[in-house]
């Protein structure tokens, strides 16, 4: 029975470590694709004509189809976290990175991947690539989990402020905005996405509160400058 | 009139063809020109999960879309769909292969032939091939769409690892509602004027707590604890009842 109970013991406290481990592996896996990029854009630009990040608007998709594409995917996937970035991952993480975003201000770098999928939002942030592309007018839009880990990806984005900057770099270049607003909406408030073509826009989303999401944070930004 | 439109992504990786994820997306539709995207749905070494009904004007039958288990060099596999006019009127569709994300030259080096109703329509590389237009169907009438996906065979090992993800959308439209003065339900959101109608929800991006997990775990050390006390409490008393 002694035996029995430091094995349980010991099981219950892997348990108990596993969500908190499984958030370092994904951290490293992240900042595993971040060492990578400049090396993986380089090959990318050279070997494929490099697309960038480049906005599928006005082609097939809308904008519409495109938000409800996400919801449905993810009702129906798996929220199953793939904590290791095994080569076969690495190589379609790599393919499907267009850049990374950084927020100063809250010490956040993530990777940034074309299209929002369950496995792109666990490794960092997602384009959605029926918005306008990132630098050019309209609104470009880009969504990551408020992770529970202190920091990862956009748990700290409610405490931007207005003004503070934010850091875009893809094959195109390197992009800077500056936060101009910051709201929470409910989740159908979709209106958020839109843009016009006098101003290049940014907006950055989460689920707001941490826990028991009901709404989303979002926080607008208006692009600055380009500095590549 | 409303339809509704699907489009699939599908991932091809060396010597395994997997689908990954539904697309599924409510009905809309475009005032001018009415638009109807249809795809297909499974997944991996399962039977088609879908077949896609449109309330009103076409029927999407794909019980014989993507059971394809395995893709290697020189082989050829074959997928269909039926599409089905049940509109009672005559429409023309569109068909469009697009490659979403992945290797740009993995696509580019995969063959296509497409046949309509055993009639070859197209063949080339998927890059090529990737839209055809104006098909026609008659009401009340259906088509067979085929699509011979071939691996060539003097592709070997340089395409190992790769992979892309491709989306297949059926487009169809009424030609007699347009009207192109007229501006889409949709608009494009960089666009200034108009009214936009957008449908859906902003993306979920909430993560889980890992209540379960906790719980267990307690569960699990509360037992072990309560092992461990009363194995020792236990061990005492003999040990007692010893001296």
């Amino acid at each position: 029975m002694k035996v029995i109970g430091v094995v349980l013991i010991v099981v219950g406290l892997f348990f108990l470590a596993r969500p908190a481990v499984e958030d370092y592996f994904l951290q490293n896996a992240a900042e595993e694709l971040l060492d990578d990029w400049p090396q993986h854009s380089q090959i990318s630009a050279k070997d494929q004509g490099a697309p960038p990040l480049t906005s599928r608007y006005n082609e097939e998709e809308s904008l519409s189809a495109e938000l409800l594409r996400i919801e449905e995917q993810f009702q129906n996937e798996s929220p199953a976290r793939e904590v290791h970035l095994t080569e076969v991952n690495k190589a379609r993480l790599q393919q499907q990175m267009k850049g990374h975003i950084a927020i100063p201000a809250i010490n956040v770098e993530v990777p940034l991947f074309y299209g929002v999928d369950v496995t792109a939002l666990e490794y960092g942030a997602a384009y959605l690539s029926s918005t306008a592309a990132i630098g050019e007018a309209g609104n470009a839009a880009i969504a990551a989990h408020r992770s529970h880990a202190y920091g990862r990806n956009f748990n700290r984005l409610n405490e931007v402020e207005t003004g503070q900057p934010i850091e875009i770099e893809t094959m195109s270049g390197r992009f800077l905005y500056q936060i101009t607003d910051i709201t929470v909406v409910a989740p159908e408030q979709v209106e958020v996405l839109l843009g016009t073509k006098k101003k290049k826009e940014i907006t950055l989303i989460t689920c707001h509160p941490v826990e028991n999401p009901t709404h989303r944070l979002i926080v607008k930004g208006e692009f600055i400058e380009e500095t590549r | 009139m409303i339809f509704q439109q699907f489009s699939e992504t599908l991932k091809y990786e060396y010597g395994i063809y997997k689908v990954r994820g539904l697309e599924g997306m409510k009905g809309w539709f475009i005032n001018w020109k009415l638009v109807l995207l249809i795809g297909c749905c499974c997944y991996f070494l399962l039977p088609p999960a879908v077949t896609v009904e449109a309330s009103e004007g076409l029927k999407l039958h794909d019980d014989q879309f993507m059971d394809i288990d395995l893709f290697a060099p020189s082989q050829t596999e074959t997928t269909k769909v039926k599409v089905e006019n049940v509109s009672g009127e005559k429409l023309s569709y569109d068909l469009e292969l697009l490659q979403t994300a992945g290797s740009t030259d993995f696509f580019e080096m995969l063959e296509v032939t497409v046949l309509k109703n055993q009639e070859k329509m197209a063949s080339g590389s998927l890059s090529d091939v990737h839209t055809l237009e104006g098909i026609n169907i008659s009401e009340d009438s259906e088509d067979e769409i085929v699509w011979e996906l071939h691996f060539p065979e003097d592709k070997g090992n340089e395409w190992q690892g790769k992979a892309f993800q491709m989306k297949v959308n059926v487009l169809a439209e009424r030609e007699t509602d347009r009207e192109d003065d007229e501006p889409p339900t949709i608009t494009n959101p960089s666009v200034d004027s108009g009214t936009p109608t957008l449908n859906g929800v902003l993306p979920q991006t909430g993560e889980s707590f890992p209540n379960f997990w906790y719980l267990i775990a307690c569960f699990l050390i509360l037992s072990g604890s309560y092992m461990l006390i009363r194995s020792a409490r236990t061990g005492t008393k003999i040990k007692d009842l010893l001296e």
